[in-house]
């Protein structure tokens, strides 16, 4: 008995050396974050006051933050919406099994791997209003009335900066669909076409239930992307014009590194890990609950 | 169950206790590590990527003149120089010598952290004026010396101004009429590349010290001691009218907001556009321009006053060098500063192009910098707003503000009373 409880242990002594790096480096950080966002800390100065909940109090009215957490929301819902509806699109249209089929998979797929730093230095030339390749093709198509300043304009721009991730997310979105696609037994489909299912009624009585898995990771993979979005938004707008397309992580940001206020951009870092945490609890919950298996 | 979570709690309550507890000594050890042989001494230099071009030669030649003496220069991009430094500070390993930019949100921080040694006995400190050394002192001492002085001006292009047969405006009526005159001519008066923040907030520090800093240089402080508000204030209110003006007049791009500082820069030198502001450093960049477009470039300082009154040029340091109080080797560390900063060493120090903080130094005049070169070397100035304010009016009003005014979102009046909020908030 004695000989066998020695043993159990074994395994955890393999873990240790990992498990001390992981709390030295994240756990510890991560934990000592929770005590700066209660202090005045600039970053700089070892000396610092406690201050409490003040730095939390403080972003109650300042609007820049309102603005970042209502953008960073819309970013997010629309990332990952977007991303999961192309996504879905193309795996259907490239499950068939035809001819270029791989060619257009790559295709679709290859946005993700590049850099998102990148991506939005090229988006941003693709949008500039003047030299922009966008409204240049726009114009010469004559449709000079749909030519817009994308970025610059205070409403369009975060739905622009939203356009350039869904197209960067889809295709992974895409590869996720597929794999899933591969996995639905075909009796299912023969079993429907026999009982007058249509393609649609298919689709819809199928297909999309037993999508249940790659639609969870998506959407909850997707939304906590969202709700991290900094890169993209960083190298095309850095959060402008005004504040139409800063987030919660360039706000953060630009207070810890610009403003020197450390404390602060602590106590925001906490608001996102616990929007993050919450939504995702109950996306799980919700999510998990709809999947079904065959 | 009960047990793993109260190990746990221990270990996190273990692990903050840690963290108070790490930040009280760091300062003393050092001191006791001061005296050191002169036999061999290393000194460290860090940089940012642009800074001071010629330090690296001097460091050279420095080596060779001073046996035993080794020198390392490193340079880094902006924030991550900032972020190195940041780290290299608090863990008390910082290089003796390092940039630092002025002004109380800046190398205030530091000098309050007590992390650099007091300058004044340095040679080079009386040559240079000292509304530039403001910047980098507290009560009466100089913890940075800047090694160039920077200013904003009207980048204008020459080919286009002579057709339209216009004369560098001299006050703000002027300008105005060379702006009307440029627009019906069917060229965008000014490139102000709306889609960066930093561009937008220059015409607020080009305009203000002709109008608000003129009649009274001490209008900061009176904004510290709540005398004063932006909102209320008449100077700032006509600053607010000014640039209001350029932008309902139609004297900036119509999608203004969306232009990068590459494409108005590029407009400026097909022609498209006849004005951009910016600053003196980035001169390199425009004479390049004006040699790819086969076009002449010229600079002069956006004039705010009224005619009859006196321009004021927006002027400011550049960053400026100093020395690390944690240092074992600060003696051998100012010696290497004034021999940089020596009248023999300077012009080599600062690299071509740029304005010399030293009263005893006169770089020669660039072809671009001709126009203005008499108006940042005599007329009256005042530094960079951001310089003597606290961190946070000038990125939420001038900054994303004004881009929001840009996108009628607000107006230029309101940004004041902005101003006005974000200054209590960061001085509470």
């Amino acid at each position: 008995m004695r000989h066998k409880s020695k043993l159990q242990r074994v395994p955890y002594t393999f873990v240790l050396p990992a498990l001390l790096l992981y709390l030295m480096f994240f756990i510890y950080p991560s934990i000592q974050s929770f005590y700066y966002a209660l202090t005045d800390w600039n970053g700089i100065n070892p000396d610092f006051n406690f201050v409490g909940m003040e730095n939390f109090l403080g972003l109650m009215d300042n609007m820049r933050f309102q603005a970042a957490f209502k953008n960073t929301l819309l970013y997010a819902v629309g990332l990952t919406l977007g991303q999961a509806i192309f996504g879905l699109l193309f795996a259907l249209l490239l499950h068939g099994g035809f001819k270029g089929q791989s060619f257009f998979r790559s295709v679709f797929f290859s946005p993700q791997i590049m850099s998102l730093l990148a991506i939005g230095y090229i988006w941003a030339y693709i949008y500039d209003p003047t030299t922009g390749s966008l409204n240049t093709i726009l114009n010469s198509l004559g449709l000079s009335g749909m030519a817009k300043n994308w970025l610059g304009d205070l409403d369009l721009a975060l739905w622009s900066v939203i356009a350039v991730s869904i197209w960067q997310g889809a295709g992974w979105c895409m590869l996720i669909f597929l794999a899933n696609l591969q996995s639905v037994p075909k009796d299912l489909y023969e079993a429907a076409s026999i009982d007058g299912a249509g393609t649609f009624k298919q689709f819809l009585n199928v297909t999309f239930p037993l999508l249940g898995p790659a639609i969870t990771i998506t959407l909850v993979t997707g939304m906590i992307n969202g709700l991290k979005a900094f890169d993209l938004i960083m190298s095309m707008t850095k959060g402008g014009p005004g504040y139409a397309t800063e987030s919660i992580s360039t706000v953060m940001y630009d207070t810890a590194f610009t403003r020197n206020l450390f404390g602060e951009a602590q106590a925001m870092g906490m608001i996102m890990f616990i929007v993050i945490f919450i939504i995702t609890i109950i996306q799980l919950t919700a999510l998990r609950k709809r999947e079904v298996d065959v | 169950m009960f047990k793993r979570l109260t190990f746990g709690l221990l270990i996190s309550a273990f692990l903050i206790l840690a963290a108070c507890g790490s930040n009280g000594n760091a300062n003393s050890e050092n001191e006791s590590d001061n005296k050191s042989a002169d036999s061999s001494i290393e000194l460290k230099v860090s940089l940012t990527a642009q800074d001071m071009s010629g330090l690296e030669t001097l460091a050279k030649q420095y080596e060779s003149e001073n046996e035993g003496v080794t020198i390392n220069v490193d340079r880094a991009p902006d924030n991550q120089f900032k972020q190195t430094l940041g780290a290299q500070l608090a863990s008390q390993e910082a290089p003796d010598l390092f940039v630092q930019w002025p002004g109380l949100s800046k190398i205030g921080l530091s000098i309050d952290a007590g992390y650099l040694a007091d300058l004044n006995d340095v040679a080079p400190l009386k040559n240079i004026d000292e509304s530039l050394l403001k910047g980098f002192s507290k009560e009466e001492k100089v913890y940075g010396i800047p090694w160039s002085k920077n200013y904003l001006a009207m980048f204008y292009n020459k080919d286009v101004f002579e057709k339209n047969q216009i004369e560098i405006p001299t006050d703000w009526e002027s300008f105005l009429a060379a702006c009307e005159k440029l627009k019906a001519a069917g060229v965008t008066p000014i490139a102000l590349a709306g889609k960066e923040a930093w561009n937008v907030q220059l015409p607020w520090y080009a305009l203000a010290p002709s109008t608000v800093y003129a009649q009274d240089q001490d209008w900061d402080q009176k904004r510290f001691d709540n005398e004063v508000q932006f909102a209320t204030s008449d100077s700032w209110k006509t600053v607010a009218q000014q640039y209001n003006q350029l932008f309902q007049n139609g004297y900036f791009d119509e999608n203004t907001l969306g232009i990068s500082y590459e494409s108005a820069k590029t407009a400026l030198g097909t022609g498209q556009a006849a004005m951009m502001i910016d600053g003196n450093w980035s001169i390199g960049g425009y004479e390049e321009i004006a040699k790819a477009n086969n076009i002449e470039i010229g600079m002069f300082a956006l004039p705010g006053n009224q005619a009859g009154e006196d321009i004021w040029l927006s002027s400011a340091p550049s960053t400026g060098l100093a020395v690390w109080s944690g240092g074992k080797q600060q003696e051998a560390a100012k010696k290497f500063l004034a021999y940089v900063f020596s009248d023999e060493n300077y012009l080599t120090l600062i690299g071509p192009g740029q304005f010399s903080t030293l009263k005893t130094v006169q770089p020669e005049s660039a072809e671009i910098t001709a126009d203005i070169v008499d108006v940042v070397q005599n007329a009256p100035s005042y530094q960079f707003l951001d310089i003597g304010w606290p961190a946070g009016p000038n990125v939420d009003a001038f900054n994303q503000g004004t881009q929001a005014a840009l996108g009628k979102a607000t107006t230029f009046e309101e940004l004041l009373t902005v101003a006005d909020q974000s200054w209590d908030k960061a001085v509470r």
